[in-house]
């Protein structure tokens, strides 16, 4: 389905959408599944996309939708208390009714990856806005060539979807890499940055789409990575973030050079947003 | 024990970055000095502080690198084969900064510090080859370890973007 055929709701105004279930990945993020309060449904969503979430009376943010896209009727926000607004979204139990406006934004290139192999490299939160990538690859798993999930985050502790990264090592062809940056000595995994787990995965730089979400520094880091081994850059997609407000491509708070990451984004080719990635550590 | 054959290290040497594209003659100078040691899991390879002495390369197995922060130990990172561990052996009177931990079976190849300092200074050109593969074995370790400084996936940083 292309972005533009899915039937939007009047894009400024929130839609009422009631918690129904609550789940605490870590001891900051919380994933919260919602259904339309009105039980009207939802519209669809793809791969990559994102909803600004409404908590009345404090104010809106843009979150990447974390659920399976084939599962109608819910939109799946994972989120993490960085701020006012989203500590007050985590606090909430089910039975809560939030506001939700779109989804926006462009799509992770399923259709490209089609007959590939599907490189994923995620860093903290960056993992949810791929989740709803994974279940497609998931549900679809002879469309695809092998799974590849590299993932880091700052400790154990921070990891998030645990008991889907055993599940998803032990899809067919797939191999799940996680490293954290800092352990106690009861952690018998990988510590270090996540491109050092690219040692350890053997790529078909000819097969390959590479898609990527985290923060920019790693970001950066991961694509010099994917480059020196080999993977051309319109291999290469990536997930971006700045400071959404309207969603829809009016306000400008989240232009980039050309783009706006609402509207443009999030989810970008590296050819796209190469110049800016590259030039600038600060956009 | 000893590491005698040189076909051995040879093929071996695609496997590490810091042997990779040596030489034939530099790698049987190398060969000369290098020895085969292993490790237990939980064995402790070197202590923080201890002298400096060996350089190590992993053969096969899992390696954390530890220190103490917080009054807890914390494991900063963790080698596998192909990586290379305690190049300060070729700096003089050099302190290791870290601890460092079988955490399976570990075997290595390792390389005395004062051994191949000698080697190094008798041969320049295999002297500055080591060089600069240390330099940029560093340089990667140093590229990572500011990665881990920033927090690049903490509060703050999430919260600016």
């Amino acid at each position: 389905m292309s972005i533009a055929a899915i039937p939007l709701p009047d894009p400024m105004c929130p839609l009422p959408v009631r918690i129904s279930e609550v789940v605490r990945e870590t001891h900051d993020t919380y994933t919260l599944t919602t259904t339309a309060a009105n039980g009207s449904g939802l519209p669809p969503f793809l791969p990559g996309q994102f909803s600004m979430v409404f908590e009345f009376g404090v104010g809106e943010v843009p979150i990447s939708i974390s659920g399976d896209a084939e599962i109608p009727g819910q939109l799946v926000f994972t989120i993490r208390s960085v701020g006012a607004v989203t500590a007050a979204l985590v606090g909430h139990k089910p039975g809560d009714y939030l506001g939700v406006r779109g989804s926006f934004g462009t799509a992770w290139p399923l259709e490209a990856a089609r007959g590939q192999d599907v490189l994923l490299v995620a860093g903290g939160i960056g993992l949810a806005p791929l989740r709803p990538v994974i279940s497609h690859v998931a549900r679809h798993r002879s469309d695809f060539g092998r799974f590849l999930l590299l993932y880091g985050a700052r400790t154990p502790k921070d990891l998030l979807f645990r008991k889907q990264l055993h599940a998803w090592s032990a899809l067919p062809e797939s191999q799940v890499l996680v490293t954290v940056d800092c352990a106690d000595s009861r952690w018998r995994g990988h510590v270090g940055i996540v491109t050092k787990l690219f040692d350890f995965v053997n790529l078909r730089p000819e097969r390959t789409i590479a898609m990527t979400c985290g923060p920019e520094i790693m970001m950066r880091f991961v694509i010099r990575a994917l480059r020196a081994r080999k993977l051309e850059a319109g291999q290469i997609y990536l997930s971006m973030e700045r400071n959404m407000e309207c969603g829809i491509g009016f306000c400008g708070h989240c232009q980039m050079g050309p783009l706006f990451l609402c509207k443009d984004g999030p989810i970008f080719a590296y050819l796209q947003v190469e110049r800016w990635l590259e030039g600038h550590h600060e956009l | 024990m000893r590491v005698n054959r040189i076909e051995e290290l040879a093929r071996a040497a695609e496997a590490y970055p810091l042997l990779a594209d040596l030489r034939p003659e530099h790698l049987a100078k190398l060969v000369e000095i290098a020895e085969e040691r292993s490790f237990e899991q939980d064995e402790i390879i070197f202590g923080e502080g201890a002298t400096s002495e060996c350089l190590f390369l992993i053969a096969s197995g899992k390696i954390a690198l530890e220190t103490i922060a917080g009054g807890k130990r914390i494991v900063i990172q963790t080698l596998s084969a192909g990586d290379a561990m305690g190049w300060s052996a070729l700096t003089h009177s050099a302190k290791t900064h870290f601890q460092a931990r079988a955490l399976s079976h570990v075997q290595t190849i390792a390389f005395e510090g004062a051994k191949l300092a000698v080697a190094c200074e008798y041969d320049p050109v295999l002297g500055y080859e080591i060089m600069k593969r240390l330099l940029a074995l560093v340089t990667e370790r140093l590229d990572h370890t500011r990665m881990q400084v920033v927090d690049m996936y903490g509060k703050r940083a999430a919260a600016r973007s």
